[in-house]
């Protein structure tokens, strides 16, 4: 396809989706900004008896999450956040499979030349931060912005950071079990809120106060499954891709 | 706090049109790292904090890493310069 | 034309560079950067149908009235962008991996048409 042509089809197309979105009502139905959805979602109002003031200390509510995200990716839409789960593990367990095979894993992953000073040096320290960040954002993915996904990604970050420095890894027997118990975890927790209450996923126990610590214990525990899940996911996800190697005959370690 | 939004769209449409423009392919990964980074900094800057750690951490450093490692593992004859 | 209009083309323009980066050559490599372009236009596009001027961030730090509309940013498609930007991570690794396999048996990174596909199909 000569060069023209590649470039105007994809500004056909840009183009005729920006008229259809700036012209008309499609457009401004879609960027009003606010929805009835998320105005529900963040007055809670999914309740029969709304509380008439939301703020910080308020009780009583069905889910005390002050992230309203948080709220949204657990809660309201948990069965969408078990799907990411499976597609991510489904996705990374296909990389292994694709170049590993059924072999197991050989080869190292330190580099053929040694690291620079700057890497090997900053490391360690490097590693404490992000493991400690991530685990804070992690665990207070209620409170404030973050939650499972990004500190899981921060921890994954801090164990490749390692990984690149000095050749060491952890153990990917250890991190394969991580991935597949927190799975298993989740799923427990969407199957005791089926026993507690009347469907898969749904929170359990006292919300608490919004704006505490421990408030909305489910979703400190849903988060911090899903922050250890998809820690040892990304990491394996990177490790797969550095321990590529010609195949020998050896044992894994 | 508008034209914040509307100078980090500038290097968020060039870092995407230098992506796909320029000749070294190690070049083009760094280059995505920009464009997510400056993706990043629009989510942060139009509220969306949750969305901004996970492009700034997924984005502009797994992402990079990844590429990088299996640049490494390619073949030295597969690494040169494509020409069309 | 006001600033979510000219962000809403810088997103759909990011998708549109990604589509022209896909049919700009050969190279595997590149159509997974370009892959990956498409994926954050989209993103950031998902991201702003749910901002207007003066939203604000959605955690409830201070108290407000319930009676009236939250002047929130809308939390739905942040929380679905959320999920999509680590699936995106998953879906490059696994393409990488492809890449490799296909780098290491042809000996480069460019993807010719396969002869024996093309007198098949003709």
């Amino acid at each position: 396809m000569t060069k023209l042509l590649a470039a105007l089809v994809p500004l056909g197309i840009v183009g005729m989706i920006a008229f259809f979105l700036f012209t008309g009502e499609t457009g401004d139905r879609l960027f009003r900004g606010r929805s009835e959805l998320g105005d529900a979602f963040s007055r809670r109002a999914v309740r029969s008896e709304p509380p008439n003031r939301l703020g910080p200390g308020t009780r009583g509510l069905e889910n005390a999450a002050a992230n309203t995200v948080t709220a949204i990716v657990l809660d309201y839409r948990g069965f969408d956040t078990l799907g990411e789960v499976t597609v991510l593990f489904a996705a990374v367990a296909g990389a292994g499979l694709a170049l590993f095979g059924r072999r197991r894993r050989r080869g190292k992953s330190a580099p053929g030349t040694p690291s620079s000073l700057i890497l090997t040096a900053a490391a360690p320290w490097v590693f404490m931060f992000l493991f400690v960040v991530g685990f804070a954002i992690v665990l207070h993915g209620h409170l404030t912005p973050g939650g499972g996904f990004p500190g899981g990604a921060l921890l994954a970050a801090g164990l490749v950071l390692l990984m690149s420095a000095s050749g060491h890894e952890s153990s990917a027997r250890r991190l394969h079990l991580l991935e597949g118990l927190s799975g298993f975890a989740f799923v427990a927790v969407g199957v005791a809120g089926l026993v507690w209450r009347d469907s898969f996923l749904a929170h359990f126990g006292d919300a608490g106060a919004l704006g505490a610590f421990w408030s909305a214990p489910v979703t400190i525990l849903l988060y911090l499954i899903i922050g250890l899940k998809v820690s040892a996911e990304l990491t394996n996800a990177v490790r797969t891709l550095a321990n590529v190697e010609d195949p020998t005959t050896e044992e894994m370690p | 706090m508008t034209w914040i939004i509307l100078l980090v769209c500038i290097p968020l449409v060039v870092g995407a049109v230098a992506v796909v423009t320029v000749r070294d392919l190690l070049s083009a990964i760094i280059l995505e790292g920009v464009v997510s980074l400056s993706a990043a900094v629009l989510f942060l800057v139009l509220g969306a904090l949750d969305v901004a750690i996970t492009q700034a951490v997924v984005g502009c450093g797994l992402t990079t890493a990844v590429f990088l490692y299996s640049w490494r593992r390619l073949p030295e004859k597969a690494r040169e310069v494509s020409h069309d | 034309m006001n600033v979510v209009h000219l962000v809403a083309i810088s997103a759909l323009s990011l998708f549109g560079i990604g589509l022209y980066g896909l049919w700009s050559g050969r190279n595997v490599l590149r159509w997974i950067l370009a892959v990956g372009l498409m994926e954050t236009g989209i993103n950031v596009f998902l991201v702003l149908t749910g901002w207007y001027p003066g939203a604000r961030v959605p955690i409830i730090t201070e108290s407000f009235s319930t009676s009236g509309p939250v002047p929130f940013l809308d939390p739905v498609p942040s929380a679905l962008v959320l999920t999509s930007i680590v699936i995106g991570l998953g879906t490059t690794t696994l393409a990488l991996a492809l890449a490799i396999l296909h780098a290491r048996s042809h000996g480069t990174l460019e993807c010719e048409a396969d002869p024996e596909t093309a007198e098949v199909l003709e």
